[in-house]
Protein backbone atom coordinates (compact mmCIF):
# COMPACT_ATOMS: atom_id res chain seq x y z
CA UNK A 1 0.00 0.00 0.00
CA UNK A 2 1.69 3.27 -0.98
CA UNK A 3 -0.77 5.67 -0.39
CA UNK A 4 -4.33 6.78 1.84
CA UNK A 5 -5.70 9.95 0.85
CA UNK A 6 -9.23 12.13 0.53
CA UNK A 7 -10.99 13.27 -2.25
CA UNK A 8 -14.67 15.04 -2.92
CA UNK A 9 -16.78 12.43 -2.20
CA UNK A 10 -14.66 9.57 -0.11
CA UNK A 11 -10.88 7.99 0.00
CA UNK A 12 -8.80 7.15 -2.57
CA UNK A 13 -5.93 4.35 -1.96
CA UNK A 14 -3.36 3.09 -4.01
CA UNK A 15 -1.90 -0.39 -3.58
CA UNK A 16 1.15 -2.38 -4.96
CA UNK A 17 0.02 -5.09 -6.80
CA UNK A 18 1.64 -7.74 -4.20
CA UNK A 19 0.03 -5.87 -1.35
CA UNK A 20 -3.49 -5.96 -2.89
CA UNK A 21 -2.65 -9.93 -3.70
CA UNK A 22 -1.69 -10.19 0.30
CA UNK A 23 -4.66 -7.93 1.74
CA UNK A 24 -7.09 -9.91 -0.35
CA UNK A 25 -5.65 -13.41 1.10
CA UNK A 26 -6.18 -12.63 4.46
CA UNK A 27 -9.67 -11.01 3.54
CA UNK A 28 -10.63 -14.09 1.67
CA UNK A 29 -9.60 -16.41 4.81
CA UNK A 30 -11.45 -14.02 7.29
CA UNK A 31 -14.66 -14.33 4.90
CA UNK A 32 -14.38 -18.21 4.62
CA UNK A 33 -13.68 -18.13 7.71
CA UNK A 34 -16.98 -16.19 9.51
CA UNK A 35 -18.94 -18.11 6.81
CA UNK A 36 -18.24 -21.69 7.80
CA UNK A 37 -21.66 -23.61 8.56
CA UNK A 38 -23.31 -20.90 6.38
CA UNK A 39 -25.50 -21.89 3.40
CA UNK A 40 -24.19 -20.06 0.08
CA UNK A 41 -25.93 -16.91 -0.64
CA UNK A 42 -27.75 -17.56 -3.76
CA UNK A 43 -27.34 -21.60 -4.07
CA UNK A 44 -30.19 -23.74 -4.80
CA UNK A 45 -28.57 -26.76 -3.98
CA UNK A 46 -29.82 -28.42 -1.24
CA UNK A 47 -26.65 -30.28 -0.73
CA UNK A 48 -25.04 -26.86 -0.32
CA UNK A 49 -27.21 -25.17 1.51
CA UNK A 50 -27.27 -27.80 4.31
CA UNK A 51 -23.58 -28.10 4.55
CA UNK A 52 -22.42 -24.67 3.41
CA UNK A 53 -19.22 -23.68 2.10
CA UNK A 54 -16.57 -26.53 2.19
CA UNK A 55 -18.98 -28.92 3.88
CA UNK A 56 -17.43 -27.75 7.12
CA UNK A 57 -21.02 -29.25 8.56
CA UNK A 58 -24.77 -29.04 9.27
CA UNK A 59 -26.01 -25.33 10.04
CA UNK A 60 -26.60 -25.66 13.31
CA UNK A 61 -28.16 -23.35 15.65
CA UNK A 62 -25.06 -22.25 17.69
CA UNK A 63 -24.84 -22.35 21.23
CA UNK A 64 -21.46 -21.89 22.60
CA UNK A 65 -18.41 -19.46 22.08
CA UNK A 66 -16.40 -20.89 19.09
CA UNK A 67 -13.28 -23.31 20.22
CA UNK A 68 -10.91 -21.38 18.08
CA UNK A 69 -9.25 -18.41 20.17
CA UNK A 70 -9.69 -16.23 16.47
CA UNK A 71 -13.18 -17.07 15.69
CA UNK A 72 -14.59 -16.53 19.02
CA UNK A 73 -13.15 -12.95 19.21
CA UNK A 74 -14.81 -12.46 16.03
CA UNK A 75 -17.94 -13.91 17.81
CA UNK A 76 -17.98 -12.50 20.95
CA UNK A 77 -20.54 -13.46 24.03
CA UNK A 78 -23.39 -10.68 24.26
CA UNK A 79 -23.15 -11.45 28.30
CA UNK A 80 -20.86 -11.87 30.58
CA UNK A 81 -21.29 -14.08 33.73
CA UNK A 82 -24.41 -15.33 32.20
CA UNK A 83 -23.74 -18.49 29.83
CA UNK A 84 -27.81 -18.65 29.75
CA UNK A 85 -28.34 -14.96 28.14
CA UNK A 86 -24.75 -15.70 26.42
CA UNK A 87 -26.24 -18.54 24.68
CA UNK A 88 -29.94 -17.27 24.30
CA UNK A 89 -28.09 -14.06 22.25
CA UNK A 90 -25.48 -15.94 20.29
CA UNK A 91 -28.74 -18.36 18.83
CA UNK A 92 -30.41 -15.50 18.08
CA UNK A 93 -27.98 -13.29 16.34
CA UNK A 94 -24.43 -15.48 15.45
CA UNK A 95 -25.26 -16.05 11.97
CA UNK A 96 -26.26 -12.76 11.25
CA UNK A 97 -23.28 -11.23 12.89
CA UNK A 98 -21.52 -13.83 10.47
CA UNK A 99 -23.61 -12.68 7.59
CA UNK A 100 -22.06 -9.34 8.31
CA UNK A 101 -18.49 -10.23 8.67
CA UNK A 102 -18.47 -12.44 5.44
CA UNK A 103 -20.41 -9.77 3.34
CA UNK A 104 -17.97 -6.76 4.71
CA UNK A 105 -15.23 -9.18 3.84
CA UNK A 106 -16.79 -9.31 0.12
CA UNK A 107 -17.33 -5.73 -0.14
CA UNK A 108 -13.77 -5.49 0.33
CA UNK A 109 -12.71 -8.18 -2.45
CA UNK A 110 -14.91 -6.48 -4.84
CA UNK A 111 -13.42 -2.85 -4.43
CA UNK A 112 -9.71 -3.99 -4.00
CA UNK A 113 -8.81 -5.12 -7.80
CA UNK A 114 -6.26 -8.31 -7.85
CA UNK A 115 -3.50 -6.15 -9.61
CA UNK A 116 -3.39 -2.92 -7.44
CA UNK A 117 -3.97 0.12 -8.08
CA UNK A 118 -6.21 2.70 -7.33
CA UNK A 119 -9.40 2.07 -5.01
CA UNK A 120 -12.04 4.47 -4.73
CA UNK A 121 -14.50 4.53 -1.54
CA UNK A 122 -17.59 6.15 -0.81
CA UNK A 123 -18.98 6.56 2.52
CA UNK A 124 -20.42 3.08 3.28
CA UNK A 125 -17.92 0.95 1.07
CA UNK A 126 -15.17 2.92 3.44
CA UNK A 127 -16.88 2.23 7.04
CA UNK A 128 -16.82 -1.68 5.17
CA UNK A 129 -13.07 -1.64 4.66
CA UNK A 130 -12.52 -0.47 8.18
CA UNK A 131 -14.43 -3.07 10.09
CA UNK A 132 -12.98 -6.01 7.26
CA UNK A 133 -9.29 -4.57 8.01
CA UNK A 134 -9.77 -4.47 12.23
CA UNK A 135 -11.44 -8.34 11.29
CA UNK A 136 -8.44 -9.28 10.00
CA UNK A 137 -6.39 -7.46 12.53
CA UNK A 138 -8.49 -9.35 15.32
CA UNK A 139 -7.64 -12.89 14.13
CA UNK A 140 -3.90 -11.77 13.79
CA UNK A 141 -3.42 -10.43 16.72
CA UNK A 142 -5.40 -13.03 18.65
CA UNK A 143 -2.93 -15.63 16.51
CA UNK A 144 0.45 -13.82 17.92
CA UNK A 145 -1.22 -12.47 21.27
CA UNK A 146 -0.35 -9.18 20.77
CA UNK A 147 0.10 -6.77 23.95
CA UNK A 148 -0.66 -3.16 24.31
CA UNK A 149 3.09 -2.75 24.68
CA UNK A 150 4.94 -5.83 23.20
CA UNK A 151 8.38 -5.05 21.76
CA UNK A 152 8.84 -6.59 18.02
CA UNK A 153 10.08 -10.35 17.83
CA UNK A 154 13.44 -10.78 16.57
CA UNK A 155 14.29 -11.00 13.24
CA UNK A 156 14.73 -14.83 13.62
CA UNK A 157 11.43 -15.51 15.75
CA UNK A 158 9.14 -17.51 13.71
CA UNK A 159 6.70 -14.94 14.82
CA UNK A 160 8.19 -12.10 13.17
CA UNK A 161 6.59 -12.31 9.53
CA UNK A 162 3.14 -12.54 11.06
CA UNK A 163 4.23 -9.24 13.20
CA UNK A 164 5.09 -7.74 10.43
CA UNK A 165 2.18 -8.31 8.47
CA UNK A 166 -0.33 -7.42 11.49
CA UNK A 167 1.86 -4.00 11.67
CA UNK A 168 1.27 -3.56 8.11
CA UNK A 169 -2.58 -3.98 8.53
CA UNK A 170 -2.30 -1.51 11.59
CA UNK A 171 -0.53 1.46 9.70
CA UNK A 172 -3.13 0.62 7.22
CA UNK A 173 -5.85 0.53 9.42
CA UNK A 174 -4.84 3.74 11.26
CA UNK A 175 -4.35 5.97 7.82
CA UNK A 176 -7.88 5.04 6.81
CA UNK A 177 -9.38 6.16 9.96
CA UNK A 178 -7.20 9.57 10.02
CA UNK A 179 -8.45 9.90 5.95
CA UNK A 180 -12.27 8.90 7.14
CA UNK A 181 -12.54 11.45 9.96
CA UNK A 182 -10.32 13.96 9.14
CA UNK A 183 -7.21 13.87 11.58
CA UNK A 184 -5.85 12.36 14.36
CA UNK A 185 -9.04 11.80 17.21
CA UNK A 186 -6.28 13.26 19.90
CA UNK A 187 -5.60 16.85 18.05
CA UNK B 1 -23.48 -1.56 8.66
CA UNK B 2 -24.65 -4.23 6.67
CA UNK B 3 -28.10 -6.18 7.55
CA UNK B 4 -27.21 -6.02 11.00
CA UNK B 5 -30.35 -4.75 12.46
CA UNK B 6 -33.68 -5.83 13.84
CA UNK B 7 -33.06 -9.33 14.71
CA UNK B 8 -33.99 -9.67 17.82
CA UNK B 9 -37.35 -7.80 19.12
CA UNK B 10 -39.48 -10.22 18.60
CA UNK B 11 -38.26 -12.94 20.59
CA UNK B 12 -36.97 -10.61 22.95
CA UNK B 13 -39.74 -9.52 23.60
CA UNK B 14 -41.50 -12.29 25.13
CA UNK B 15 -38.36 -13.03 27.26
CA UNK B 16 -38.96 -9.42 29.04
CA UNK B 17 -42.27 -10.74 29.94
CA UNK B 18 -41.19 -14.21 31.29
CA UNK B 19 -38.70 -11.94 33.66
CA UNK B 20 -40.99 -9.31 34.22
CA UNK B 21 -40.73 -9.38 38.13
CA UNK B 22 -36.82 -8.30 37.87
CA UNK B 23 -38.40 -4.73 37.45
CA UNK B 24 -38.54 -4.45 34.07
CA UNK B 25 -38.22 -0.52 33.68
CA UNK B 26 -34.87 -0.77 35.26
CA UNK B 27 -32.65 0.06 32.73
CA UNK B 28 -29.79 -1.96 30.93
CA UNK B 29 -26.30 -0.88 29.43
CA UNK B 30 -23.75 -1.78 27.11
CA UNK B 31 -20.40 -1.94 28.25
CA UNK B 32 -17.49 -1.77 26.10
CA UNK B 33 -14.29 -3.80 27.14
CA UNK B 34 -10.43 -2.81 26.81
CA UNK B 35 -8.55 -4.78 24.11
CA UNK B 36 -4.98 -5.04 22.93
CA UNK B 37 -5.71 -5.36 19.58
CA UNK B 38 -8.49 -2.45 18.62
CA UNK B 39 -6.92 1.71 17.46
CA UNK B 40 -8.03 4.01 20.11
CA UNK B 41 -8.50 6.04 16.95
CA UNK B 42 -10.86 3.27 15.48
CA UNK B 43 -12.89 3.00 18.73
CA UNK B 44 -13.24 6.28 18.31
CA UNK B 45 -14.64 6.48 14.85
CA UNK B 46 -16.69 3.53 16.04
CA UNK B 47 -18.77 5.23 18.90
CA UNK B 48 -18.98 8.38 16.69
CA UNK B 49 -20.60 6.38 13.27
CA UNK B 50 -22.66 3.68 15.68
CA UNK B 51 -24.19 6.22 18.51
CA UNK B 52 -24.38 9.89 16.57
CA UNK B 53 -21.47 10.90 19.78
CA UNK B 54 -19.57 13.89 19.47
CA UNK B 55 -15.74 13.24 19.06
CA UNK B 56 -15.40 14.98 22.26
CA UNK B 57 -17.93 12.38 23.73
CA UNK B 58 -16.64 9.21 21.58
CA UNK B 59 -12.96 10.24 22.86
CA UNK B 60 -13.38 10.19 26.56
CA UNK B 61 -15.61 6.78 26.27
CA UNK B 62 -12.30 5.64 24.06
CA UNK B 63 -10.34 6.69 26.96
CA UNK B 64 -12.37 5.25 29.83
CA UNK B 65 -12.23 2.19 27.40
CA UNK B 66 -8.48 2.11 27.38
CA UNK B 67 -7.84 3.31 30.84
CA UNK B 68 -10.05 1.78 33.08
CA UNK B 69 -10.68 -1.21 31.06
CA UNK B 70 -13.85 -0.82 30.37
CA UNK B 71 -16.69 1.72 29.73
CA UNK B 72 -21.00 2.25 29.73
CA UNK B 73 -21.37 3.32 26.26
CA UNK B 74 -25.31 3.23 26.23
CA UNK B 75 -28.06 2.56 28.30
CA UNK B 76 -32.13 1.74 27.95
CA UNK B 77 -34.26 -1.20 26.98
CA UNK B 78 -32.90 -4.57 27.07
CA UNK B 79 -33.59 -4.66 23.38
CA UNK B 80 -31.91 -1.33 22.53
CA UNK B 81 -28.80 -2.94 24.54
CA UNK B 82 -28.90 -5.89 23.00
CA UNK B 83 -29.13 -4.28 19.37
CA UNK B 84 -26.40 -1.67 20.18
CA UNK B 85 -24.55 -4.91 21.14
CA UNK B 86 -25.13 -6.51 17.92
CA UNK B 87 -23.79 -3.50 15.97
CA UNK B 88 -20.59 -3.26 18.30
CA UNK B 89 -19.74 -6.55 17.52
CA UNK B 90 -19.82 -5.99 13.51
CA UNK B 91 -17.50 -3.67 14.05
CA UNK B 92 -15.30 -5.57 15.97
CA UNK B 93 -15.37 -4.21 18.94
CA UNK B 94 -15.77 -6.24 22.38
CA UNK B 95 -18.83 -5.51 23.76
CA UNK B 96 -21.37 -7.16 26.76
CA UNK B 97 -24.54 -5.84 27.82
CA UNK B 98 -26.55 -6.17 31.42
CA UNK B 99 -28.60 -4.75 34.03
CA UNK B 100 -26.59 -3.21 36.90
Amino acid sequence: MDWVGRRAGGIVMRFDPADAQVLRELVVAVRDMVAGGLPIAGSTDPLELLLGPGGVGPVGVPDGQPVDPALARLLPDGYRDDPDSAGEFRRLTESSLRRHKSETAQRVLDTLPAAGGRVCLDGDTTRAWLSALNDVRLVIGTRLDVTEDMDAPEPDDPAAPGYELYRWLTLLQELLVEATVGGSPYD
Amino acid sequence: MVGMAGTLAPQRTEQTEQNAWVDPDRPWITLVWNDPINLMSYVVYVFQDLFGYTREKATALMLDVHYKGRAVVSSGRREQMEHDVSRLHGAGLWATLQQP
